[in-house]
């Protein structure tokens, strides 16, 4: 068996109190390529930043060539053979390449200046030896993604890197460009460097790799050889957790279709997609990273534009060009990034909640009358039972899940016929979490049309009248889950391959 | 080697076009224009304003903008003449004295910008009026004059029949250029505005580097004082208003982007070429001079819309690339 060259020992980390990894081991041999597989947050970023130094593991040793090391940053980890390929490249779009692959290397004379030659002949050698020509004098910028990801390599290898961690390294790569990243990846196999690839896309792990770990929430669920394994395998390892029945009872009783699109394309993001969203119904919406989810609904209020496709609401044909115009016709959007785009965190839970209708608030000519502010609001505190001091209280005070449940009430204090959320439960405890599900259901029973979106397969699946699944900017598949009979292997092959 | 290799980016070959026109029509309308006392009055008119844009260049790279270098450049004046007239220092004491008072308002305004965590425009700003403030205090608002000849000499002298001030604008140009081209330490600015993230990951020391470029900057637009104070006779701190509007001008209207991360010590020289042209043009043909600042800040936003049309290219190209895949996926 191969030498194994990197050994990852009982890992643990948490951001804030929320545990990303949870007694991770894992190990690296010369020369394999090795695949990191998980849904949506299970800590497969979070990994390979460990092992590349970028964050410090809260428990646990990190082993190279059978010795304990302590990377404090991603140079400690460069300097051990540890390089890492961003998902998002980290090169100098105006300089050149030579000068990239170089950089904090420079080749330099006696008074400082770079040897242009030298740091441009040793460039070409190194693609050379990997077989791929780029003209180490053109500037990156001109490149495609595709060759960026290649210079990106290139400097991995100058620094004699043993092994080269990549995170997601196809998301932004066409066909071809894949098929040469793992030419190139062969390449560096034979030449006994390892390659840690992190990826959700199955069909391209088992094409490339030897060996492959899948995580789920933060554990590993098994590392296996990738002759041994199988797709089917490998997406019940990624899914298969226990579901404890705390969801609400589902829909009473699916009314008309309120909000129907058709052929919903954005050029770059998703492409011809079709689904209805009735009245006393929750439509589910799940998908990995990059299926393009957030990005229609964000599309369908006017945040963003549509490149074709068409929206009916109650049958009417109707073009909606901005998120003002969405909630006048009766969609609101409720957004996944609370606290970048939902919610106003220095002003009071009163304004917050009314900021969705101003002009309910104020008199004939602009004025606001700020007790009827109060007494709204004191209304949907009470009923989402949220936890504030009192109604002027900045919202930045308050803990994650009632800065949820401000937002939800920001958003159906204007009664919309129509309400998407996105990822309403990121980042909120159990009690929150429970209390925002049954309301959301409530909303439902009242006639609402809803669409949920989320990561969290269980939410997903307990929530979900019906369940569209996305992959890569299309819509695989609406399954019925009107009394609950999808499972979790359903969604999860459908938004893999 | 290196130098000669990089291509001139077409901003700056539409830029020298656009000079080669307007001079030629210049030059045929009034056959003056082209004169030796004319071309000496274009160059000596910009002259202040080129020196401070060239050290504008470097904190621009970095991402960064210093304002406060047009009440740098008579703060410099006032204490130059200062110390001269006043303490009876010998000039090259001066000078040397505010350069280094240069530099410790550039050391100043790096360490505030990092330490503070607050944008370069409103930290330079304040430095701006404290500056200003402190000109008018010591002065009463009132010139400083009566100079030594030698000193008159840096900035009315000739040298071969050229200003004084234009050889050491040319000198300093071709000394920093060379640096920022092939130098380690100067590159890395380049990495800096491109990605401070990225730069601070892979070993760059953001922080000092920033200091050491906006004292760089502080230090030039000082020694544009002391020239100034020759070339004027005078102190005042009326002088300089406006500089550094003009001087980011020529930056930007050199191809730099104003984000950060691009521009060259030549593009800059044929920034402050063509304002300086432009100028001149005005004055020549007896337009009115008050519409030249309508041009300059046309420009400026002419050559803002152009960086952001090579950021807008770049992302429209990524969108192709995800956008073949798509209809690869489906069919």
């Amino acid at each position: 068996m191969t030498p194994v060259f990197l050994e990852v020992k009982n890992i643990s980390k948490s951001f804030a109190s929320n545990a990303v990894l949870r007694d991770i081991c894992f190990d690296i041999r010369e020369g394999e390529v090795h695949a990191l597989i998980g849904e949506n947050g299970a800590g497969k970023s979070t990994l390979i930043k460990i092992i590349g130094g970028i964050y410090q593991p809260d428990s646990g040793e990190i082993n190279i060539d059978g010795q304990v090391v302590h990377c404090a940053n991603p140079i400690q980890a460069m300097e051990r053979g540890v390089s890492i390929v961003h998902q998002e490249l980290s090169l100098a779009q105006n300089l050149s390449v030579a000068e990239n692959i170089f950089m904090r290397r420079e080749i330099i004379n006696k008074i400082g200046f770079i040897k242009w030659d030298v740091i441009r002949q040793r460039s070409r050698e190194i693609f050379d030896q990997i077989g791929i020509e780029i003209n180490p004098s053109d500037l990156v910028g001109t490149l495609s993604v595709g060759m960026q990801q290649v210079v990106e390599i290139a400097k991995a290898i100058s620094l004699k890197a043993r092994v080269i961690l990549m995170d997601e390294p196809t998301s932004s790569l066409s066909e071809k460009e894949i098929d040469r990243l793992f030419t190139l990846i062969r390449e560096l196999k034979k030449q006994k460097v390892s390659i840690v690839y992190v990826s959700h896309k199955i069909s391209e792990v088992m094409e490339i790799s030897d060996r492959v770990s899948v995580l789920r929430d933060g554990r590993l669920v098994f590392t296996k050889d990738a002759r041994e394994t199988s797709v089917q395998d490998i997406i019940s390892a990624m899914v298969g957790r226990e579901i404890n029945n705390i969801y609400p009872a589902r829909s009473k009783g699916v009314g008309e279709v309120v909000l129907q699109c058709k052929g919903l394309t954005r050029y770059g993001y998703f492409r011809d997609i079709d689904f209805e969203a009735h009245s006393g119904e929750i439509l589910g919406f799940y998908g990995l990273i990059g299926a393009g989810r957030s990005e229609i609904a964000r599309a369908v209020v006017g945040a963003d534009k549509l490149t074709s496709g068409e929206i009916f609401i109650d049958g009417q044909k109707t073009v909606i060009k901005n998120p003002e115009e969405a909630l006048k016709k009766g969609i609101a959007y409720l957004t996944e990034d609370r606290k970048q785009m939902g919610l106003f965190l220095d002003f009071s839970v009163a304004k917050n909640i009314t900021s969705s209708t101003p002009s309910k608030f104020t008199n004939e000519s602009g004025f606001i009358k700020s007790h009827n502010i109060a007494a709204v609001a004191e209304d949907v505190v009470r009923a989402l039972t949220i936890k504030t001091d009192n109604l002027d209280t900045d919202v930045v005070f308050l803990s994650g899940g009632n800065q949820q449940k401000v937002l939800l009430g920001k958003w159906i204090l204007p009664k919309p016929r129509v309400l998407i959320v996105d990822e309403p439960t990121r980042g909120v405890d159990v009690g929150a979490k429970a209390l925002i599900h049954q309301k959301l259901r409530g909303l439902a029973d009242e006639g609402m049309a809803l669409v949920v979106i989320s990561s969290e397969m269980p939410e997903i699946m307990g929530l979900s009248d019906r369940l569209a699944i996305f992959r890569e900017g299309r819509l695989t598949e609406v399954l019925d889950n009107s009394k609950g009979q999808v499972s979790q292997n359903d969604i999860m092959e459908r938004a893999v391959k | 080697m290196g130098v000669l290799t990089r291509r001139v980016s077409s901003q700056n070959l539409a830029v020298i076009a656009l000079i080669a026109v307007l001079v030629l029509v210049m030059h045929t309308m009034f056959p003056l224009f082209l004169s030796p006392l004319n071309v000496e009055s274009i160059a000596m008119a910009f002259i202040f304003e080129g020196i401070i844009a060239l050290g504008m260049t470097f904190v621009i790279i970095t991402g960064g903008i210093d304002l406060s270098v047009c009440s740098m450049l008579p703060f410099a004046e006032i204490i130059c003449a200062k110390l001269m007239t006043q303490a009876g220092m010998p000039v090259w004491a001066a000078v040397v004295l505010t350069l280094l008072l240069g530099a410790l308002v550039g050391a100043a305004n790096g360490v505030m910008i990092k330490l503070l965590n607050i944008h370069p425009m409103i930290i330079t700003m304040a430095t701006m009026l404290i500056l200003r403030g402190t000109n008018l205090a010591i002065t009463n608002g009132k010139a400083i004059a009566g100079f030594s000849d030698g000193f008159l000499t840096l900035g009315q002298g000739k040298l071969f029949g050229i200003n004084i001030p234009v050889i050491y604008f040319v000198v300093v140009a071709v000394i920093l250029s060379l640096l920022l081209n092939n130098h380690k330490y100067f590159r890395q600015i380049y990495f800096i505005g491109n990605n401070e993230k990225a730069a601070t990951l892979s070993g760059i020391d953001v922080v000092k580097v920033k200091i050491f470029f906006y004292m760089l900057c502080s230090v030039i637009a000082a020694s544009a004082g002391i020239l100034a104070a020759s070339k004027y006779g005078a102190a005042h701190w009326v002088h300089g208003n406006g500089s550094e509007v003009k001087a980011i001008s020529a930056v930007a209207i050199g191809g730099a982007s104003l984000a950060g991360g691009s521009g060259r010590i030549g593009s800059t020289v044929i920034g402050i070429i063509f304002l300086a042209v432009i100028n001149n043009a005005f004055v020549m043909s007896g337009m009115n001079t008050f519409w030249f600042d309508v041009v300059n800040g046309t420009m400026l936003i002419a050559a803002i819309m152009i960086s952001y049309y090579a950021t807008y290219r770049n992302e429209k190209r990524l969108l192709k690339v995800k956008y073949e895949k798509l209809l690869g996926s489906g069919e």
